[in-house]
């Protein structure tokens, strides 16, 4: 039973609009401020306990051309991620943001932040330096850094942000990661209610409007899978792990294979929602949360948290295979890669590593790769 | 090819490389700076091939661990990501240790001065250390993953150095002082070697000394003409002082190639025949490729005047520096050195270059440009056009790599060069004639 | 006028086993593997090889494929399309068969091939097409556990051979034995680039060197590029080389030399080992869908 859910129609509307999305546009309209953030560690809960829309800066559904983005930050060693995002700014479809909320992961993000500030004209507060290893001093560092950004949007916007907002805030976004977390728990089933696309398709929504709003369109999706005892045919069951990928269609094209994608490791994905902020002083508990969540980003130190992470994965989620997607040029993924591959094969869980550019549609040579991976594991014939 | 821990270690080519440069201090040095720097990388090896043979401690880092820490410590140390390059170029094996840090799914796009410890260490060519230290020299991606393969190929502990990216501010140095204070105790539980602490002060001092005599150096650099310093000096002196961080080999490289800069200056004398370009280096010269800097030198009288990365000191928070507090001094140091604000916030770096470019009175500015940086080469293209606002010269900006020749070879470089010396012609015709 | 010689060409061919009788089998698989360089057709009479058609692509898949088939049943006396009981598509163009039931890749497909080509040792397979090149770790069912592919340059590639071919205006099927016509094995050239073959090899003649020794260079850069690739997945014995370059003894020896392995000896030509497999597998599928 597939039919398409009513609830996935609405979050149709909000992604069919890029990237300026219908909900941002009524929000705007409202005299209301929005703040782009790029990174998982910048806490959204502060931008929405200050009264702005926090709102994702990704690329879309489609690749772009990156011709200028390509005259500023240099396409042989700059990530297609990192491009993608300088040449929408500059060609000004990232112009509804007041200003940007950025972080230090990796290399791109902080050159195009760096860079990209010369080039266009939307406003970067000071970035959040994320510490490369986890412990407790790197919790106390990051904690400084987060009231930082606290202290730069009061500045910005000429308010303040009170305990009793961030309290609020935090449980509205922690509302998201339960209901994400039955989602996903759902698709441990052999009959997953949701395909890959479609839940890349929900969580590619879940950025780009008020936050209360999207909580209620996750809560009717619950609903209606439930009660419409929504099932897709078990069929082989994959990962996809990467950096960040909002490309819906290629997952779409990666299922049309006949393969189901039932859990993933990305920046946008899992590593966005899971684990929920804890009780206690909301700024100390905010900080802890968004500097490591349970899946580690590749850039993270010591490795082997991600490591056991992806192994646990695998056998809680019963997976047949992982596509590692090695965008060109995003460093920590790539020297991440062989700290777990080598583990999860020796595990029985086959791996494919596969270099794509970001937004790359999937055809030809990624098919082909792709569609030889899963005869691998499922083209069993008696010859 | 899956990656399993290195059984089987032959030293053969670690010991073939140091026969080698005895031949290059013998028979290829101009400059006293380039025989006393051939000599202290003698000896480096040499340490570690005893340290190793006699089942002493021997630590890896990769770039930019303060190895001030080895020496107050009796630890012998190498770093792998300088010394691995300098044993592929000497030794002629880059496309096989390439081929064994890809067969790892090490891709291309990694710098070739990370790729390069991965394939020794798959090869077992390399020693094996007691453990692996790495930092991520400022903000560079590489540097904050490569220990860990390191350490798997090995099968050896890995301890990583927290760096903040803003580095002036105390919340940055103490974050740095506290790593360190761990880092210290990490080596001291795997080595069985205990810190000493007056050691490790002076070993602050001797840094610090060392430091003092480079903001010399930079000074006469960009004043003095003509230009007394050797092409491609700078970065043996960058090298040595990471090397001999806390030793008084370190101090004497220092003071004797100011020295030797100095009476150059006294007989007027640069090294190229006749100077007719004063240059900003803006990167570090691909290795490997003598042929052309000796053209530039020799035959062009093309000068780096400037070598930023190399040579620029903060001289401000320098004075903030007390020895006495040798762990919180050492976190200083890191970003004092230069080398690694290549690797940090754009702002501080881009200032550095202009202020030298602007110091040092020079024509234009050659950045070698690693096509595979995502730091430094990331933002070429904005440095050239501060270079152009603040300090109105032209930027050559050339697709290399640091040792792997398949981006551009030496004749695809010279021509570039030959294009730009061209344009600086013109545009010295055009001042001359305003 | 000058006739314009295209130097590239190679002999298209077929083959029918005239000891078999269609008519007698009970299972009549066929393969075809649509490449962007050549096509080829394979029948099956109850997995035993019966026919094959190897030829030269058109403009279009849906041509090429039908081109490879009309060659090989013109061969098969009354043997039609709709007397095949199952057709399985591979290749580049597999997917723009018409006439077949099912596409596997060229990966699942060369696998199997040569594991009928070479036997059940094989475990290390080099396939040299006409745009990629890839390397296939293999178990004694010709099943692939592991593969690498490298479709971004000419290296280890029928294109990039037929580019020196046209350039030197050597017959692609006579570089293998000149570029050993050579007193000493030179340097490979540095950039195999096709894009820059012609500069580089006017550059070489322009010095002095012969065609043979500029082949020579060639074919020995074509190996270290193949044998890179190879390395990454590490070579097991027994290795075995398919496509068309696996007749290129130039790329062939050098190759063998670099790896310190010999390739296994095929008893048939190597290059229908893709549309081999895809009959293999057509014959599987057919039984699969009886049952």
């Amino acid at each position: 039973m597939t039919e398409t859910l009513k609830t996935l129609e609405e979050i149709r509307k909000v992604n069919a609009s890029f990237p300026f999305s219908e909900p941002a546009r009524k929000w705007k309209e409202q005299g209301k401020k929005i703040v782009g953030w790029i990174c998982i560690n910048v806490p959204e809960e502060i931008i929405h306990a200050a009264g702005m829309l926090p709102y994702r800066i990704t690329g879309g559904d489609e690749e772009i051309t990156l011709d200028r983005a390509n005259e500023y930050l240099f396409s042989g060693s700059t990530c297609s991620y990192s491009r993608t995002i300088l040449e929408l700014q500059l060609r000004g479809e990232y112009g509804f943001l007041d200003c940007i909320a950025a972080a230090t992961p990796c290399e791109g993000v902080i050159r195009l932040a760096e860079v990209g500030t010369h080039y266009h004209n939307i406003p970067i507060l000071p970035l959040l330096d994320i510490p490369r290893k986890i412990n407790e001093r790197a919790y106390d560092y990051y904690h400084g850094e987060v009231v930082g950004l606290k202290k730069n949007l009061e500045q910005f916007f000429g308010i303040t942000i009170t305990d009793a907002a961030l309290a609020n805030s935090i449980a509205v976004y922690n509302k998201t990661r339960v209901i994400l977390q039955k989602l996903y728990d759902m698709m441990k089933k052999d009959t997953p209610p949701l395909s890959g696309a479609e839940m890349m398709e929900i969580l590619n929504a879940a950025v780009r409007m008020p936050r209360e709003d999207y909580n209620i369109l996750l809560g009717n999706l619950l609903k209606e899978i439930e009660t419409t005892g929504r099932a897709l045919p078990a069929q082989p069951r994959l990962m996809i792990s990467g950096a960040v990928l909002n490309t819906s269609s290629f997952i779409k094209g990666v299922e049309s294979l006949g393969v189901n994608i039932v859990a993933d490791d990305l920046c946008n994905g899992s590593r966005y929602w899971w684990e929920q902020v804890e009780a206690g002083e909301p700024v100390r508990a905010l900080a802890r949360r968004h500097l490591l969540a349970q899946c580690p980003c590749p850039r993270t130190n010591p490795q082997h948290m991600r490591s056991e992470w992806l192994m646990e994965t695998a056998r809680e989620m019963r997976l047949d295979g992982i596509i590692a997607l090695t965008m060109r040029n995003c460093a920590p993924y790539i020297l991440n890669l062989p700290m777990w591959k080598t583990k999860l094969e020796d595990q029985g869980t086959p791996v494919l590593d596969l270099d794509i550019e970001y937004g790359g549609g999937f055809s030809g040579q990624v098919r082909t790769r792709i569609e030889a991976f899963v005869e691998m594991l499922s083209l069993e014939v008696e010859i | 090819m899956k990656l399993r821990k290195v059984e089987k270690i032959d030293l053969t080519k670690f010991e073939q490389f140091i026969s080698i440069i005895e031949q290059v201090r013998d028979h290829h040095c101009e400059a006293r700076a380039e025989t006393m720097f051939y000599d202290l990388m003698i000896k480096l090896f040499r340490d570690v091939l005893s340290a190793v043979r006699e089942g002493r401690p021997f630590i890896t880092n990769t770039m930019s661990f303060p190895t001030e820490i080895y020496a107050a410590m009796g630890i012998t140390g190498l770093e792998i990501d300088m010394a691995t390059p300098f044993l592929d170029v000497f030794l002629d094996c880059e496309s096989e240790i390439f081929e064994a840090a890809a067969g790892l799914g090490v891709r291309t796009e990694i710098c070739s001065p990370q790729r390069a410890p991965i394939g020794w260490m798959a090869k077992g060519w390399y020693p094996r250390p007691t453990a692996v230290m790495h930092t991520s020299m400022d903000q560079c991606d590489n540097l904050s993953q490569t220990g860990n393969i390191l350490g798997a190929l090995y099968d050896v502990p890995v301890f990583c150095v927290n760096r903040p990216y803003r580095f002036w501010d105390q919340k940055g140095v103490d974050l740095m002082t506290g790593e360190l204070q761990d880092a210290v105790a990490f080596l001291e539980e795997k080595t069985g070697y205990k810190m000493d602490w007056d050691k490790l002060e002076e070993a602050a001092r001797l840094t610090l000394k060392m430091m003092e005599i480079s903001v010399e150096i930079s000074k006469l650099s960009l004043t003095a003409r003509p230009c007394p310093v050797k092409a491609g000096t700078g970065f043996f002196i960058h090298w040595i002082r990471m090397a001999y961080a806390g030793r008084q080999e370190g101090v004497d490289y220092c003071q004797a190639f100011l020295d030797e800069m100095k009476e150059h200056v006294a007989q007027g004398k640069g090294y190229a025949p006749q100077e007719k370009y004063r240059l900003i280096n803006l990167f570090t010269f691909p290795m490997g490729q003598h042929e052309l800097i000796h053209w530039m030198e020799k035959e062009v009288g093309a000068v780096f005047v400037a070598e930023p990365m190399y040579h620029h000191y903060n001289e401000a928070e320098l004075a903030k520096v007390d020895p006495s507090k040798p762990l919180e001094a050492l976190a200083r140091y890191y970003y004092l050195e230069p080398y690694q604000q290549f690797y940090g916030p754009l702002a501080e770096f881009s200032d550095m270059i202009v202020n030298d470019a602007i110091d040092g009175g020079v024509d234009g500015a050659i950045n070698f440009f690693n096509i595979k940086c995502r730091m430094g080469g990331a933002a070429a293209r904005a440095i050239k056009d501060q270079l152009k606002e603040k300090a109105g010269i032209p930027t050559l900006t050339m697709g290399a790599d640091m040792m792997d020749l398949s981006p551009a070879t030496g004749a695809d470089l010279k021509k570039l060069l030959e294009q730009f010396f061209l344009i600086l012609d013109t545009a010295k015709k055009k001042t001359a004639a305003a | 006028m000058e006739e314009q010689k295209e130097y590239f060409r190679w002999v298209e061919s077929t083959y029918v086993n005239p000891e078999m009788d269609w008519r007698k089998a009970e299972i009549v698989s066929a393969g075809i593997d649509v490449g962007s360089v050549s096509s080829q057709m394979v029948v099956l009479c109850d997995g035993a090889l019966y026919a094959y058609s190897n030829t030269r692509s058109g403009s279009s898949s849906p041509s090429s494929a039908k081109n490879a088939m009309d060659i090989c049943l013109k061969e098969t006396p009354g043997l039609t399309l709709d007397k095949i009981n199952y057709l399985v598509g591979t290749g580049y163009g597999r997917i723009n068969i018409p006439f077949a039931q099912k596409a596997v890749t060229e990966i699942s497909c060369h696998g199997m091939g040569a594991n009928y080509i070479y036997g059940p040792t094989v475990q290390t397979l080099l396939d040299m097409g006409g745009q990629d090149c890839k390397t296939l770790r293999l178990n004694e069912q010709g099943k692939c556990l592991n593969f690498l592919m490298n479709d971004k340059c000419a290296a280890g590639t029928g294109r990039g051979m037929e580019v020196i071919a046209e350039i030197l205006k050597v017959p692609v099927t006579e570089i293998g034995d000149l570029s050993f016509d050579i007193d000493e094995e030179p340097e490979p050239v540095s950039s195999i680039c096709v894009v820059f073959a012609k500069t580089e090899a006017t550059a070489l003649l322009k010095m002095g060197w012969s065609k043979n020794k500029v082949l020579a260079a060639y074919c020995g850069a074509m190996a270290r590029r193949v044998v890179e690739l190879l390395n990454m997945l590490t070579v097991e014995k027994e290795f075995a080389i398919t496509g068309g370059i696996a007749k290129n003894k130039g790329v062939v020896k050098r190759i063998e030399k670099l790896i310190g392995i010999e390739a296994l000896v095929p008893k048939m030509d190597s290059q229908i080992a893709g549309a081999l497999g895809a009959a293999i597998y057509a014959k599987a599928f057919y039984k699969r869908q009886k049952q």
